[in-house]
């Protein structure tokens, strides 16, 4: 489709061409995707190779001091006035071989056998017989982070260790030729300057480390473990057999983990769509609402809504969940036996075998949920749709509802693409609304280890994980569900990219 | 069964008689004191009533705790439920009391639900307690990895308890736990003035009542826990584990039969739906509270709640009968057990053992059951006169000749039978036979992770 | 016609009225709800109240502060609310301070791996939580911190630096001559920062320090975790949901966490509608943006 084409779209047209072309070009994104990852190893693999080149030649070159600070680190600084640099690159190696020492060598060397290591005591037994004690030295997780932790810190030291060599090379050269290497200071000024990002980066990027991509590392290898309440103190790596099972499709008469998983895939997708788009729209119409002309005491409709915001949602959650609950007493079947003069036992949550009464009344209260949400973002952007669009729609004709699916609703999607896709994701791993509501109930035997029609697949993990502690099988499967996510994401930054070459709405 | 029963009620009988004779001298080791019953412990308050064990014995464990110890303070946390706090607090301190001259024992009691001490040990044992509550069903989950190993006090504990609490205690050939509860279970409460006694023995008959009188009948149907007496009023019983150590093993039941069973449940609970309601326990006692509920099946731990919220007016059965083809059948439910486990990690494993031996003793378990209402799986505290004047206690110990023991439970057991329950209970189904009976399969399938 | 105009509108109008009002009915009432059965009593003493009762709404003669003073006098709550300030405070320092230096270092510095770092972010933050809480509470224990408050203090913000992508977009429309003419006048990066974006950035920053006082108030599965059995150590959040277990609601409790409830609610809300304006501003701007 040409440009000129295209401008002639109206709004909603172009949202469904810019959506049809980003599933279109998926194929293609992805591509490009793995292709940049590949160039990026390549290209990292080569800088590895470089790198070794420069470090032996600079072992090769050097004097005699330099070599030596190859085994001491900091040694050429340190003798080339260098000495507080020195000192750290020192300090630096020293710390690094005691931690291996005392605690990372030994997780490092058990984490490819990664059982769980113990070892008898005597022990006082009763009448003053001697018994046995089985004392476990490390479990099989303490291993696998422990050994994660010494892989990390050996490629950081790795990194420090090239940059020392570098640095007593330079410091080298730089004598020889008469030069005086940089003060201390002056490299230090350097932080607030040039090197500014590094300043301001560490120590978020520390943290990070230490407690994101440490313990996502520590997930991502557990899906390739036996991690289950059956070998809980001790594990062994067991390949791709967790996600094998996920797959799995025949079993002997009871549940299969591959229909239940497809199942609850599949309900993922439809409460992600129902949700984000019955949230969204529905806002918007109450948003209109509140802000008509002539409708007044704007602010007081406003707040009614947006209290539940500030409440926290758990609190929320646990109060709906009891108020339409099972019991005759619950609020809900009070205010239905008040009309009917029976005592009601309406139950929409967790008793009904049929899933879809339960499916429907999450999505109900999600919209009691995320309503709110919608009318504080979807506000102000409403205000800026031009006066003058509603005006010619009102003189040709257009009633409410046709002026809502003409003008306001391609505007706002045309708008808050970005809000309705991270919307989709944030539904895809809403944990709090289906977990304290239904807690992915009603269960049945049609699906396997104990998930229910409800279920997502983040509350799935959480069963697996949590309550049942077969964390191999759960990471195997938050895997996938990051995958989805990712994938997701990956659209959504190719359609906002063309949203950015897009003049304004007109 | 029965004979099991016989047995032990002689053998309390034998003891019994060794008390008012006062003969004395006991040789066996660690048996209470003859000279003084629990009852007397209990009305006298806070001071050291009676010395669980002879000076002899306590000399022998206080050697060894202080082998144990080596000079040092010996340092121990136990896991007890927040209803139960003061109470072992204060047994707690009493053990502390017994063994002060030997070494020095500092214990922490802290809360910890019993439903889920047994994730929550293995989890991390380091930080777990060393001593800690939980129901009987999580004995695989802590004896399979060794979370909890062979005890210490075995011959003792055999000896002191009942043959089926020890035996549910038991995994792989070992008494891996000390029992603490004898009926950790659930009965049948009703409200006698609007269900008589009579009326209480039949569940067509409660349900009539509740019709007459406009109130409900409330069941948990779709918890597992309670959900698995429909099955097992039709015969289905657990066996413990097959051969491999890690699948559930069944009796050998009639199909047609449990289905049976399980579709009367269903036929019943959808004919009188609108007095039945399926809801936790503790909403059973809400309802007596607000007077909207006739009878319901509660469990062991709410029958201090349900005294207090109807009275005198409180009363306790076994589980009633249901019609099943024609003959009234005895409903059949799980009869689980609470132990105190030993953690396998603790740094003082005998003063451990010595401790959870302490709190599981006749003294403790008769203070328990007279201040928090846990049924004794001591011998003769379930046969003291205190359990036999009290009707909750009593009712629940005659349960247990109808009930299916819980012995090994594995860790799939639990939410198909939930899933099971969900379906009786909803009385949208339509319970044609040949439907019930692919979801009972479906159900024992799941179970057996087939 | 003039006045059938009118007449139209104000019947669209008043029906527009009926609307609203039915659907702000229906978002307060579970808001109400809870209210008025926080002040719920057992009148006659003997008994706690149960979780439901057979009306609405309690009847006069069944409300008193019973429970708001046994709450403050009996249990932990108060110790809880303290922890959870302290934590909420600390948090909100330690991740509105790492949300801006990422943003910033994003949005107006060049380097080499920019945009490797950013897109690595990006991806980083997708992966679901739970399977990661094992390795994080081994975490803590090698750093002696689990059970301790500074442990879930750590683990609350120490990954907050991932949630750069709002407050770069925002950082990114502000003007780079701004800064530019800043470091003509001779003022060094720092001083740019402080004393040129940061009050420039003002809505954002106050969005993300209520965004990040208030996650701590809602958290109710981690804290478990870390703390194990240590009570004293709770939040909240995990008291009052423990609370709700069934142990717990068994012996009257439920009374307890809907007077906790509407006592957390209070400082919240109250924070909340002030600032309101700025919250909108940031969840707007991320909406647009992305």
């Amino acid at each position: 489709m040409k440009y000129i084409d295209y401008i002639q779209l109206n709004p909603l047209q172009r949202f469904w061409y810019k959506f049809k072309e980003a599933i279109k070009n998926l194929p293609a994104t992805l591509k490009a995707f793995f292709c940049a990852i590949g160039n990026a190893i390549k290209k990292f693999v080569l800088g590895i190779g470089a790198g070794i080149k420069d470090f032996a030649v600079g072992f090769a070159q050097g004097d005699a001091i330099t070599k030596l600070s190859y085994l001491f680190m900091g040694l050429g600084n340190v003798t080339r006035g260098q000495v507080i640099k020195g000192l750290i690159f020192f300090a630096f190696e020293v710390a690094y071989i005691a931690f291996m020492v005392f605690f990372g060598g030994n997780y490092l060397r058990l984490f490819f056998i990664l059982e769980g290591q113990y070892h008898y005591e005597s022990v006082p037994g009763r009448g003053g017989a001697v018994s046995q004690k089985l004392v476990w030295d490390a479990y099989s997780n303490q291993i696998l982070i422990y050994g994660i932790l010494a892989i990390l810190a050996t490629v950081v030291f790795i990194a420090v260790y090239v940059a020392s060599t570098k640095s007593a090379r330079k410091c080298e050269q730089l004598v020889k030729a008469g030069k005086k290497p940089e003060s201390f200071i002056s490299e230090i000024k350097e932080f607030l300057d040039s090197k500014f990002h590094i300043t301001l980066l560490s120590v978020p990027v520390i943290l990070i480390c230490v407690f994101v991509l440490l313990p996502l590392i520590f997930m991502i290898l557990m899906a390739f473990t036996n991690y289950s309440d059956k070998d809980y103190f001790s594990f062994q790596w067991v390949g791709m057999q967790n996600f094998a099972e996920i797959f799995s499709g025949s079993s002997v008469g009871g549940a299969s983990m591959g229909y239940t998983f497809g199942n609850i895939v599949l309900w993922t997708l439809i409460w992600a769509v129902a949700a984000t788009f019955s949230n969204y729209i529905l806002g918007m119409v109450v948003a209109l609402m509140i802000n008509k002309k002539g409708i007044k005491l704007k602010k007081l409709w406003r707040t009614l809504f947006v209290m539940t915001i500030a409440v926290p949602q758990f609190v929320t959650l646990l109060l709906v969940a009891q108020m339409i609950g099972s019991s005759q007493d619950s609020p809900l079947n009070l205010f239905i036996s008040m009309f009917t003069g029976q005592p009601s036992q309406f139950d929409v949550l967790t008793q009904q075998y049929d899933g879809w009464i339960a499916r429907a009344a999450v999505i109900i209260i999600n919209i009691w949920i995320g309503i709110p949400y919608t009318i504080l973002m979807t506000t102000g952007i409403l205000m800026n749709i031009p006066e003058d669009l509603y005006e010619s729609a009102r003189i040709d004709g257009a009633g409410p509802v046709k002026s809502f699916t003409a003008i306001t609703l391609p505007y706002m999607l045309f708008v808050t693409t970005p809000h309705l896709i991270t919307t989709f994701i944030g539904n895809v791993n809403n944990f709090n609304v289906i977990y304290l509501l239904t807690g992915g109930g009603p269960n049945t035997n049609n699906y396997k280890y104990g998930a229910g029609k409800t279920d997502l697949l983040i509350t799935l993990l959480y069963k697996l994980s949590v309550d049942q502690q077969k964390y191999g099988l759960g990471a195997a499967i938050g895997i996938l569900v990051f995958i989805v996510c990712a994938t997701l994401s990956l659209i959504t930054f190719n359609m906002t990219k063309s949203a950015k070459d897009e003049e304004a709405f007109s | 069964m029965k004979a099991k029963r016989i047995l032990a009620l002689l053998f309390a009988v034998l003891m019994a008689v060794c008390c008012l004779t006062a003969c004395g001298e006991t040789t066996k080791p660690a048996t209470t004191d003859p000279a003084t019953d629990g009852t007397q412990a209990a009305t006298q308050g806070g001071e050291l009533a009676f010395v669980p064990w002879s000076d002899e014995d306590i000399a022998d464990m206080g050697a060894a705790i202080k082998e144990e110890a080596a000079g040092n303070k010996i340092t121990l946390k136990v896991w007890q439920p927040e209803a139960a706090q003061d109470v072992f607090k204060a047994q707690v301190a009493k053990f502390q009391e017994i063994f002060k001259d030997y070494a020095e024992i500092e214990i922490e009691v802290a809360i910890q639900g019993e439903g889920d001490a047994g994730a929550a040990v293995i989890s991390d044992p380091n930080t777990a307690a060393d001593v800690f509550g939980f129901a009987s069903d999580q004995i695989m989950k802590l004896a399979k990895p060794g979370a909890i190993s062979e005890i210490t006090f075995k011959p003792e504990v055999t000896s002191m308890n009942s043959a089926e609490s020890v035996a549910a205690a038991t995994f792989d050939g070992k008494l891996v736990a000390y029992p603490e509860v004898g009926d950790n279970s659930y009965f049948l409460c009703y409200d006698k003035t609007v269900v008589t006694d009579e009326q209480a023995k039949s569940l067509e008959a409660i349900f009539e009542a509740c019709v007459a009188s406009n109130k409900r009948f409330i069941m948990d149907a779709g918890n597992s826990y309670f959900a698995c007496t429909f099955p097992f009023t039709g015969g289905l019983a657990t066996d413990g584990l097959e051969a491999d150590g890690e699948t559930q093993k069944f009796n050998d039941y009639d199909i047609d039969q449990v289905t049976a069973a399980v579709k009367a449940f269903a036929d019943l609970f959808k004919k009188y739906s609108a007095n039945f309601e399926s809801n936790t326990t503790s909403a059973v006692v809400d309802g007596f509270k607000n007077g909207t509920t006739a009878a319901g099946v509660i469990g062991s731990w709410d029958v201090a709640s349900a005294k207090a919220a109807l009275g005198d007016n409180a009363g306790f059965a076994v589980l009633p009968t249901i019609e099943i083809n024609g003959t009234a059948t005895q409903m059949k439910n799980m009869f689980g057990y609470k132990f105190i486990g030993v953690n396998s990690q603790s740094k003082a494993l005998y003063t451990a053992n010595a401790l959870a031996y302490y709190l599981t003793n006749e003294e403790c378990q008769m203070e328990r059951a007279q201040k928090l209402e846990w049924g004794p799986s001591n011998i003769n505290v379930a046969n003291s006169d205190y359990v036999a004047g009290n009707a909750s206690m009593s009712a629940i110990l005659k349960q247990a000749e109808s009930s299916v023991p819980q012995t090994v439970i594995v860790g799939t057991f639990w939410t198909p039978m939930d899933a099971l329950g969900k379906y009786v209970a909803d009385p949208k189904n339509a319970f044609e036979t040949a439907e019930v009976k692919a979801e009972v399969e479906k159900c024992i399938n799941n179970i057996l992770d087939l | 016609m003039i006045k059938s105009y009118k007449l139209r509108r104000g019947l669209a109008n008043t029906f527009i009225y009926i609307i609203l009002a039915v659907l702000g009915l229906i978002w307060i009432f579970p808001l109400v709800w809870m209210i008025l059965h926080s002040f719920r009593i057992d009148p006659t003493g003997t008994s706690f109240p149960a979780a439901n009762v057979d009306h609405l709404f309690p009847y006069w003669n069944e409300m008193g502060f019973d429970n708001y003073i046994e709450l403050f006098t009996e249990t932990k709550f108060m110790l809880w609310f303290k922890n959870t300030f302290i934590i909420a405070v600390v948090c909100c320092i330690i991740s509105t301070l790492s949300v801006l230096v990422v943003a910033y270092a994003f949005s107006r510095l060049r380097f080499k791996a920019r945009k490797p770092l950013i897109n690595v972010g990006m991806i980083m933050g997708m992966f679901p939580g739970f399977m990661t809480m094992i390795a994080l509470y081994y975490i803590l224990k090698m750093m002696g911190l689990d059970q301790t408050m500074l442990g879930l203090i750590l683990c609350y913000s120490a990954g907050s630096g991932l949630g750069y992508l709002v407050m770069k977009g925002y950082l990114d429309t502000i003007p780079h001559a701004l800064d530019e003419a800043a470091t003509i006048d001779g003022a060094n990066q720092f001083q740019v920062f402080w004393k040129i974006i940061l009050p420039m950035a003002k809505p954002m920053v106050i969005y993300q320090i209520l965004t990040s006082f208030i996650g701590p108030w809602c958290d109710f599965i981690l804290v478990k975790l870390i703390m194990v059995d240590n009570e004293a150590g709770y939040t909240v959040a995990r008291g009052l949901w423990m609370w709700t277990e069934q142990e717990y609601k068994a012996q009257g409790y439920y009374r307890f966490f809907l007077a906790g409830a509407v006592v957390v609610s209070i400082p919240i809300t109250a924070l909340f509608l002030y600032m309101q304006k700025y919250y909108v501003e940031g969840v707007t701007a991320g909406g647009v943006k992305g």
